[in-house]
């Protein structure tokens, strides 16, 4: 619904079949359910590395252009 | 006697709840759980000779080796027919089953039955592969659930043809199988118009579906070093004290708080109350779910232009359509209002 209003949205989920399904447009696949943009099996630092780069996949999907609903794979 | 291989999840293996959804796979000899009461909804037409389980966040972490796992199992018993479920409305166990009876049908030849509430996630999913059964959207249904289940799954491992759901009592496949008349179709037409014509009620022979409007997706940004980036959940990270009183479940509210008080995460501290995950990580640290720390560093490096004064959240599980609708509505008008660029949105 955000996107309906104009503004660019992206779904961070580990359930992309859902989020197509739901009728998110800019989808990102990240992380397990209870924690999407959070892995502990990391150390503290490598985990903050990790979400930083999980962010900055999901901001250069806010900045592409589409023409449909995408799950954004790795970059 | 019908064989029957009965698949479920941690909770209903009672093995645990949400703090048990990582159990793995596993397979036990005869009922268990709510297979006790399918068997005695069988009574002397059929039994439960294997239960599969699996816990509902281990089964997506790795769905090809679960389900080919079931099918390994399940190719050994041999059983006549195999039941998922019911999942009433749950997301992930909803999945689950419907990919689960897929499989067991669409690799073994094996009939399957899940049953569902029609507005589970899972149904639009799976809908036109397996054979579902409408259930109530919670497990205090669970009689009149396993009543239909047991009904519907006896026809198919007896190998009678699918009839029209209506009459079946099962969700819509959606495809339609022809059929001999005795009513010329040019009679049934007439009928039908002067029906419509004269105010009276009829029933059209063809479904028209109703499908959600696809979204046209939004322009992209254009300057992202400039732009405003707002965070939004519905993992359900609120104050600890849940000030605005945001429902854990089937949730009508949402609300917005300053990413200040996030980032000090004391008095208040922030934790999950949204009813469908474990929250023991995100609670330890609610960056995982709300990637404050993440954003922020990100416009320190000068990637975007800044992170938005707040964050949103409401908790997405059970939540229906309709309140989503408003609610991400709602939101949409405050953030365009506080001019945000784009929106990143996190979803368990």
């Amino acid at each position: 619904m955000i996107e309906k209003n104009g503004v660019p949205s992206v779904l961070l989920t580990a359930l992309t079949a859902m989020a197509k399904v739901a009728g998110a447009n800019r989808i990102v696949a990240s992380g397990l359910i209870p924690h999407t943009v959070g892995d502990p099996t990391r150390s503290p630092a490598d985990e903050f590395i990790w979400r930083k780069g999980q962010i900055q996949k999901a901001l250069n999907a806010a900045a592409t252009p589409i023409e449909e609903a995408q799950v954004f794979a790795d970059w | 006697m019908v064989r029957i291989a009965h698949y479920i999840n941690q909770f209903f293996a009672g093995i645990g709840g949400e703090d048990k959804a990582d159990a793995p796979f596993e397979i036990r000899e005869g009922a268990v759980g709510p297979g006790r009461a399918i068997e005695m909804e069988l009574g002397n037409d059929g039994e439960i000779v294997q239960t599969l389980v699996c816990g509902d966040n281990s089964f997506h972490a790795d769905p090809d080796a679960n389900i080919a796992a079931v099918i390994a199992a399940v190719a050994e018993s041999k059983p006549d027919l195999l039941i998922a479920g019911p999942a009433f409305n749950a997301g992930r166990y909803g999945l689950a089953c419907a990919a689960v009876a897929t499989a067991v049908t669409e690799q073994l030849g094996i009939p399957a039955v899940t049953g569902l509430f029609p507005e589970a996630p899972a149904v639009d999913v799976y809908q036109s592969r397996t054979v579902m059964v409408p259930t109530g959207d919670s497990a205090g249904t669970m009689k009149d659930a396993i009543e239909a289940v047991v009904k519907v799954g006896l026809r198919l491992a007896g190998g009678d043809a699918l009839r029209p759901a209506v009459e079946d009592g099962r969700i819509p496949m959606g495809y339609r199988r022809a059929c001999v008349t005795d009513v010329p179709v040019a009679r049934r037409a007439t009928d039908m118009l002067l029906a419509k014509l004269g105010g009276d009620s009829f029933q059209s022979e063809v479904t028209l579906p109703e499908l959600a409007e696809p979204i046209p997706p939004a322009a992209a940004v254009v300057a992202l070093s400039q732009a405003t980036i707002a965070l939004v959940t519905e993992g359900g990270l609120v104050p600890e004290d849940n000030p605005d009183r945001i429902e854990s479940s089937s949730a009508t509210k949402w609300a917005r708080y300053p990413i200040s008080q996030l980032e000090k995460n004391e008095n208040p501290r922030f934790k999950s109350i949204h009813a469908g995950y474990d929250s023991q990580w995100v609670d330890a640290d609610p960056d995982r779910m709300v990637p404050l720390d993440a954003l922020s560093a990100l416009a320190a490096d000068g990637v975007i232009g800044n992170v938005h004064e707040y964050f949103y959240a409401t908790s997405g599980t059970g939540t229906t359509v309709s309140h989503a609708e408003r609610m991400g509505d709602e939101i949409a008008k405050q953030l365009i209002s506080d001019g945000v660029h784009a929106v990143l949105v996190t979803s368990t």
